[in-house]
């Protein structure tokens, strides 16, 4: 984010919650409905030391989720990459999964491994699977013919060729697929929470719309937000540090 | 084209292909076809290919887009792929030997239309490229490394990025590259193209001042006629695919070349009978091609 961009957010945010609360008084809307900015604050310090834990749950979730469908989807990625083969064969699987959708999943997993971390994580990576797997492929298929007859007329190995211009080739993509990911991840894990869970955002969500406690459901929507963006910078940020050719 | 311009140029041929001995040729093509297959036709793209190069010359290759410039280049690169799509007849010898033999060689350096600077590493890291593949990074390549940077004016970028330099830049940075896998044998795809005039002089005198200083033999593709004759030995002019040798044209400039050169009568004479043999293959083409159609 720049400083035009920030800018922005600090005079436009205050504006848009100030005539938010202005209308909330205004009209007497009901809070069960919309509840105010006013409201979502008190209810953010009332449930403050469960929305760390919820937050911090779903965090764990995601983050373990993002590592394990990454790790996956690179793997696989470079093994299509050196493989025709493999790729025939893995592709009609990965898009399969894919055009699932995560909600018709998660009660599955559920019932198959029960209602603890194992479920959440898993359709986190399952989210993150795919984005991961397409940008890597097309990152290592994409290298310009004129670098590998650079390479080849060099007389270099294939794993020569992956390893100093394949791969880094590849990472601008990787990257790409790994911002997505990450936001999927978050998703994926508060998905598989709905479906059944002791704790985290998803759960907590639930319990709060069961109770029609609209503010609460607020917060955590605000929560799983923030989170999303925090992971999305995360990655990033160490998507910059590692790519430094790209302006 | 007149009956007496044919003459001329059948003479231009005989006398520039002399005979030469194995040890003196470095490149020798002799009776080389390729074609290869896409999903609708199969494309003819050489036909009968033969000329040969003695050491430290400089050719240079000019014809038509499309003719197969480039495919002479990466078959002496050993570039084209061999599978069920391509075929290749004849025979081609680098150094006296045939080129399966040659490789792994490190007899051939190549520069590529596009300079092929690797964005993720520094100019030296870029330069070195050849002995990082033969697992041989040593203070002597490096210094090696370092005179050649030094002489094309690079030496004070060697730790910019390759995508902080300018086209002109990267261009002298790849064919330094080029040099130190091998000066014996340098193949330039197209190396002054889409460069501006300032800087396709930049170029043009470091390559004329590796020509003077490795006697590197050079294969040079180019679509600029001027910039051919006044930095090769000779020039080999090829013919619309399915390309064969039209004409083999000797430039007698005195070594070493400058821009001055430009200005002389044996400039504009070469660079006449090029623009003579290119339009009469054209015309020989298109009459081909009508009577095909009739």
């Amino acid at each position: 984010m720049n400083g035009k961009q920030l800018l922005f957010l600090a005079v436009s945010l205050p504006i848009f919650l100030l005539a938010w609360e202005v209308v909330c008084r205004l009209f007497a809307v009901p809070s069960y409905l919309i509840p105010s900015p006013g409201e979502i604050f008190t209810a953010t310090y009332q449930v403050k030391d469960e929305l760390f834990v919820h937050t911090g749950v779903t965090f764990l979730e995601a983050f373990l989720g993002f590592g394990l469908g990454s790790l996956f989807g690179v793997t696989l990625g470079v093994l299509c990459s050196f493989s025709k083969n493999i790729e025939t064969m893995l592709m009609p699987y990965a898009i399969a999964l894919k055009t699932i959708p995560i909600v018709a999943i998660a009660p599955l997993l559920t019932i198959w491994f029960g209602t603890n971390f194992f479920p959440k994580i898993l359709l986190a990576a399952l989210t993150c699977f795919f984005p991961t797997l397409i940008n890597t492929i097309e990152g290592l298929k994409s290298v310009p013919q004129d670098y590998i007859d650079v390479f080849n007329s060099m007389a270099s190995s294939e794993w020569q060729i992956f390893r100093w211009l394949r791969w880094p080739n590849a990472l601008p993509y990787i990257f790409s697929g790994l911002k997505i990911a990450t936001v999927f991840a978050v998703i994926g894990a508060i998905v598989a929470e709905f479906a059944g869970a002791m704790s985290g955002i998803g759960f907590r969500l639930l319990i709060a719309s069961y109770q029609l406690e609209t503010a609460v459901l607020f917060v955590y929507i605000i929560a799983s937000s923030i989170l999303g963006i925090c992971c999305y910078g995360v990655v990033c940020l160490v998507g910059r540090l590692i790519i430094t050719w790209e302006k | 084209m007149c009956r007496s311009d044919e003459l001329l140029f059948l003479c231009l041929m005989v006398e520039s292909m002399g005979e030469q001995s194995v040890g003196d040729t470095s490149v020798c093509f002799s009776g080389v076809s390729f074609s290869y297959q896409t999903d609708s036709e199969q494309v003819d793209v050489l036909n009968n290919l033969t000329f040969s190069i003695p050491k430290h010359q400089v050719c240079g290759l000019v014809g038509p887009s499309g003719c197969g410039k480039s495919t002479v280049l990466k078959i002496i690169a050993d570039l084209i792929p061999k599978n069920q799509r391509t075929h290749m007849a004849g025979t081609v010898r680098v150094f006296g030997e045939r080129l399966e033999n040659l490789r792994n060689g490190g007899y051939i350096s190549y520069v590529p239309q596009n300079p092929s600077l690797f964005p993720w590493w520094t100019v030296i890291d870029n330069v070195m490229l050849p002995y990082r593949i033969a697992g041989n990074i040593s203070a002597v390549g490096f210094s090696q490394a370092e005179e050649l940077l030094r002489k094309v004016g690079l030496w004070e970028f060697r730790n910019s990025k390759a995508t902080e330099l300018s086209v002109g830049m990267q261009r002298r940075a790849s064919i330094v590259r080029a040099l130190l896998y091998s000066s014996d044998l340098m193949l330039l795809d197209e190396p002054l193209a889409s460069l501006d005039e300032m800087t396709r002089e930049e170029i043009g005198i470091v390559l004329a001042g590796i020509q003077s200083e490795f006697k590197t033999t050079t294969i040079m593709v180019s679509h600029d006629l001027s910039e051919t004759v006044l930095f090769c030995d000779r020039v080999l002019v090829l013919s619309p695919r399915p390309s064969r040798l039209v004409v083999d044209i000797p430039i007698n400039l005195s070594r070493p070349r400058c821009f001055e050169h430009r200005n002389t009568d044996t400039f504009f004479l070469a660079l006449r009978d090029i623009r003579r043999a290119l339009a009469s293959a054209a015309k020989r083409k298109g009459a081909e091609t009508t009577t095909g159609v009739q």
